[in-house]
């Protein structure tokens, strides 16, 4: 609280110590929260608010992380590179990191997974469906009916928002990679150019990279920038889609997941893991 | 034909092509193919400049055994052949290269996978430029070769290589577009098969680390397979497309852009500090997005709000009221801040 009072008048902060705290609430505050409220059994309407609240509180999160890195992006684009590899990030995470973040897939694909469909054969083989419900229903015991049911047979409107979620995304994100990859290439372009120019002199080789360099991190910043508000287009749009119990239970997945990434035992362990496992 | 290209500086035979080929006695057909060479080629000076410089990148590798008898085989085979000793160097270059690639391929605890993505030694503004999965993108190798073919690279039969080069490119794209298929479709099912999002730990969260392993094996192939198109590429560019001179040409240039802009990058690295983020933005952001405040309030209510909390942050940040200058610096800073949030809510 003092630390927080004392940066009150800093003009920046590291990304690092944001991250750290935006963590921290979303772990010890947020999640418990959304999961008390889902748990709590009676379905008067305060608890209903508690549970809009709780969700609200949580999707706002996430919200404003995507804010933060857009934010420290724009401010600067040398920041560019190093928010493309986070070092904020341990190396549970980086491989699944796309563009300095969560592949904005992992939304739909979580989505999906959550629907329980009656009269879905083709699902119940799926190895990690089944493991899905199995284990989750011990932990979800204790639940209002509403919460257990909140995925079983969704209605045909928001199965077909959820089709138009997919659909977007899968339009969006081919189009950010090219665009990255454009702006790649167009770094190499640019300084074979300007190769023939700086015709062995160090200084003026140097400084074609430079610029070419320059030029590529402006270019890939709005691809980042545009990357985040994919994201968080695609968790908006989720939200409204979806009802209040669908939500629950769809960020507490997410929360969890996020969490999860960055369980200290496990990363311990991850850490001392040899390729070669027996 | 590249023997009649290279018209510069015949005659020119320098000492320090003597001293390239005192190196490597090895042939006793050495001093007559130099003659041979001399008397068609005319500018050698170019290529002693070449081998030269090629040989300077090989050196710095260590040698390892397999190096060695592929030299012995070479040593056989090759003089038969024009400039054999540049094939030599530019086979030794991709040994290299292909050493570089293969030590990176093998990481002995699964968390130096990420390394492999993100190597250490690279610096993140050369990972951004050129990188896919921790070192140069493939079509960019090329990308690059066909720029300089343009402009400043004088290769054997340009109208030619420009052809095969686009064409290469094309299909060299769409091997990087599989690999990074493969990449995204990890990536986005990893929250189905990382056990986190159904908190289900299993005795010892033993269960999570297995996923997690079986997850990170599938991650390597693929960087495996990014690795191989790699190495392939640049075989295929230097071994296929072009000749032994260009090849030696163009690996001296690949291989000067790589250090040009691995040490830009390294040196602007260095330059700066940890990524920050503005506060006043933060809060901001969490005033917008979290609803802290609605954007709407008047600025009045906010101003009353502001001086009570500045109060209460004044005493835990200054020893004393009486402290003249500290409040008035933090005055000045409310104000700032009380103008900051007018023109914004002015321009809402």
């Amino acid at each position: 609280m003092h630390k927080s009072a004392a940066n009150l008048f800093k003009k920046t902060r590291r990304f690092a110590d944001f991250h750290a705290e935006w963590f921290d609430a979303l772990e010890r505050a947020l999640l418990p929260l959304l999961r008390d409220s889902l748990s709590s059994s009676s379905s008067s309407s305060s608890t209903s608010t508690q549970l809009s609240a709780a969700i609200h509180a949580l999707h706002c999160h996430l919200q404003s992380y995507y804010s933060a890195l857009n934010l420290a992006a724009s401010s600067s684009s040398d920041q560019l590179p190093r928010l493309l590899c986070p070092p904020w990030r341990n190396p549970l995470e980086t491989p699944f990191l796309f563009l300095g973040d969560l592949h904005p897939y992992i939304f739909t694909t979580l989505l999906r997974s959550l629907i329980e469909n009656d009269d879905d054969g083709d699902d119940s083989d799926d190895e990690s469906a089944g493991v899905f419900l199995e284990d989750d229903r011990n932990h979800l015991l204790g639940r209002p009916w509403q919460v257990l049911t909140a995925w079983k047979n969704p209605s045909k409107h928001t199965l077909s928002r959820m089709e138009q979620i997919e659909c977007g995304v899968r339009l969006m994100v081919p189009a950010l990679w090219d665009r990255a990859k454009v702006e790649q290439a167009r770094f190499t372009d640019r300084v074979a150019d300007q190769w023939a120019k700086a015709s062995g002199e160090k200084k003026k080789e140097t400084a074609a990279v430079g610029k070419a360099a320059a030029a590529a991190t402006q270019g890939l910043a709005g691809v980042f920038l545009d990357a985040n508000r994919l994201r968080k287009s695609v968790l908006a749009d989720i939200m409204s889609a979806t009802n209040v119990y669908q939500a629950g239970l769809f960020l507490e997945a997410l929360a969890q997941f996020l969490v999860g990434l960055r369980d200290p035992e496990l990363l311990e362990k991850f850490r001392h893991c040899p390729v070669k496992m027996r | 034909m590249e023997l009649n290209r290279r018209s510069g500086g015949e005659g020119k035979i320098t000492k320090t092509r003597e001293r390239n080929h005192s190196k490597k006695v090895a042939s006793e057909d050495t001093e007559e193919r130099l003659e041979m060479r001399r008397e068609f080629e005319g500018g050698t000076e170019d290529m002693d400049e070449l081998s030269q410089k090629l040989q300077c990148m090989a050196f710095r590798t260590p040698k390892i055994g397999k190096n060695v008898s592929r030299r012995q085989v070479h040593d056989m085979e090759e003089p038969l052949k024009e400039g054999w000793e540049l094939d030599f160097l530019i086979e030794e270059e991709l040994d290299r290269f292909h050493n570089c690639n293969s030590r990176a391929m093998n990481p002995a605890r699964l968390s130096d996978v990420a390394k492999m993505l993100m190597p250490d030694s690279t610096p993140t503004i050369e990972l951004a430029c050129v990188g896919w999965f921790g070192d140069w993108r493939p079509s960019l190798i090329l990308g690059f070769l066909h720029g300089l073919a343009r402009s400043s690279l004088p290769v054997s039969d340009p109208g030619q290589i420009e052809r095969t080069l686009t064409q290469l490119i094309r299909e060299v794209r769409i091997e990087e577009a599989v690999i990074d298929g493969e990449m995204a479709e990890i990536q986005a099912t990893c929250v189905l098969r990382l056990p986190f999002a159904r908190q289900s730990k299993g005795p010892d969260g033993v269960f999570p680390l297995r996923s997690v392993y079986s997850e990170f094996k599938k991650i390597k192939q693929v960087i495996n397979k990014a690795q191989q198109l790699r190495f392939r590429t640049l075989e295929l560019v230097v071994q296929k497309i072009l000749d032994t001179t260009d090849a030696a040409a163009f690996l001296v240039e690949f291989e000067k852009i790589r250090h040009g802009l691995h040490c830009f990058a390294a040196e602007q690295e260095q330059r700066k500090g940890p990524v920050t983020v503005s506060t006043r933005g933060l809060r901001s952001i969490s005033e917008r997005e979290c609803g802290n405040e609605s954007p709407h309030r008047s600025v009045k209510s906010i101003d009353k709000r502001l001086l009570k909390n500045g109060r209460r942050d004044c005493k835990g940040r200054y020893q004393t009221h009486e402290d003249g200058t500290a409040l008035a610096r933090f005055i000045e800073e409310l104000q700032c801040e009380l103008q900051e949030r007018c023109t914004r809510n002015r321009k809402m």
